[in-house]
């Protein structure tokens, strides 16, 4: 029963990446096993271990959890990283929800269509730099707190900081506008248990490159 | 004074589920309709977080995105599993529906007829999963999680009575007919769902259905 949880996934970073992270920020040591085909997916559904079949799944305390927002909300149930109250969970996942929304168009970049791509980078950049992150920049500054919420560190920080990050590699200048935000992600960078998973040799994941891509869409019969 | 008000668009879409909810659970709440026009205006959207309705307040908290909202009234009526693992899967079915409803989405508003034809030779995939969980839960005579209801039945109870009206699909599907009229024929949320206010409501203002 207390083993430790195992990923299943590619990989890359697609919808698990924010999973890696927050157990990361938990302090919490996991495994992971890497579908590498189309059979190896398929192993998964046979075996009945995707609710949906669909991946992200980690296994975790007996149980085979599918969806990554329900992952996400279990492992900060479970590691105190969900507010003290009802009202602050509220927020933390009104929160969440946005940062969500934002990594929809973010991870599905890589894999897009060469011919796509500019659209949707741009799509990125607008609603990053005029809804999601004024969004974030302007509940920091109403409250002058460490965190998002209740002044302590929550699934929702964790989530924004990885977005932070990512969309800052597709718009090198934008965290320039966002000074809380960089304060925020610099915070929670720098706490030892994500320290260690930044370091070289952490489970981070990097940018899809070609390789990744060209893996993906073969496991998953995209375009 | 009820402490809860709902504001968004004309029509069902994404607030249906928790007013199903409040309805069943006993609650009455608030409704500000939001018209198009005076959505396009902007006043009102600059000031929602996102830029998003369903807008709602329970007293002096103000939330949006509807399933933060919907995991709220989960937490504040007992509807969320009876422990953290129920909670889990509680979160898994939401969010699984929540996906078809995307995908539907998606679909309808490509090219409505061509793709309700692609989602119906889709559906019964699925739906399976939904079908499945009720078979390994007392036979399907009880909820889709556990032994009591939780958000994800009003949930999956709004896609399926959304689906007869738009695609009729559930003639192959034993256990989610039952537990669609079983559900449906509880008093308050029968009472909601002959009301006008419900019966009126168009399912989509954008998809104008």
């Amino acid at each position: 029963m207390s083993g430790k949880p195992i990923l299943h996934y590619f990989d890359g970073r697609g919808r698990m990446e924010p999973i890696r992270w927050l157990l990361a920020a938990a302090g919490v040591e996991f495994e992971e096993k890497f579908m590498k085909t189309r059979e190896d997916l398929q192993k998964l559904r046979n075996d009945g271990d995707l609710m949906f079949q669909q991946v992200p799944m980690v296994e975790i305390d007996g149980m085979k959890l599918v969806q990554t927002g329900a992952i996400l909300s279990y492992i900060a149930s479970k590691y105190n990283l969900y507010g003290k109250d009802m009202k602050e969970r509220a927020l933390i996942d009104m929160y969440t929800e946005g940062i969500a929304d934002l990594n929809e168009i973010v991870l599905i970049y890589p894999f897009l269509p060469s011919e796509k791509k500019e659209a949707s980078l741009s799509n990125i950049k607008d609603k990053a730099r005029n809804r999601y992150f004024p969004a974030f920049e302007k509940v920091l500054k109403s409250h002058g707190q460490d965190y998002l919420v209740g002044n302590k560190l929550s699934k929702a920080d964790v989530y924004l900081v990885v977005i932070l990050y990512h969309v800052e590699e597709l718009d090198s200048g934008i965290m320039a506008n966002f000074p809380l935000l960089k304060a925020l992600r610099t915070r929670v960078s720098n706490l030892p248990t994500v320290k260690k998973f930044l370091e070289p040799g952490g489970k981070r994941k990097p940018f899809e490159d070609e390789k990744c891509v060209k893996i993906v869409k073969n496991i998953f019969q995209l375009n | 004074m009820p402490p809860y008000t709902i504001a968004y668009f004309p029509s069902r879409g994404r607030c249906e589920v928790m007013r199903m909810l409040l309805a069943d659970q006993g609650q009455s709440w608030k409704e500000e309709v939001v018209t198009l026009e005076a959505w396009g205006q902007g006043t009102l959207k600059v000031s929602c977080i996102f830029g998003q309705l369903p807008k709602f307040q329970d007293g002096d908290l103000t939330l949006y995105q509807s399933n933060a909202i919907l995991r709220h009234l989960g937490l504040s009526f007992g509807l969320y599993g009876k422990d953290q693992r129920e909670a889990a899967l509680v979160d898994m079915v939401n969010d699984g529906v929540e996906d078809l409803i995307r995908h539907l989405g998606q679909q309808l508003l490509c090219n409505y007829e061509e793709g309700k034809a692609q989602y119906l030779k889709e559906l019964p995939g699925h739906l399976k999963p939904f079908e499945t969980l009720l078979a390994q839960n007392n036979g399907g005579q009880s909820f889709i999680v556990g032994d009591q209801s939780s958000f994800a039945d009003y949930r999956l109870l709004d896609l399926l009575l959304n689906h007869e009206v738009l695609i009729p699909c559930l003639k192959d599907f034993r256990l989610l007919s039952a537990y669609m009229a079983r559900l449906s024929s509880r008093p308050k949320l029968k009472a909601f769902l002959a009301s006008p206010e419900h019966v009126n409501c168009p399912i989509s203002a954008l998809l104008k259905i």
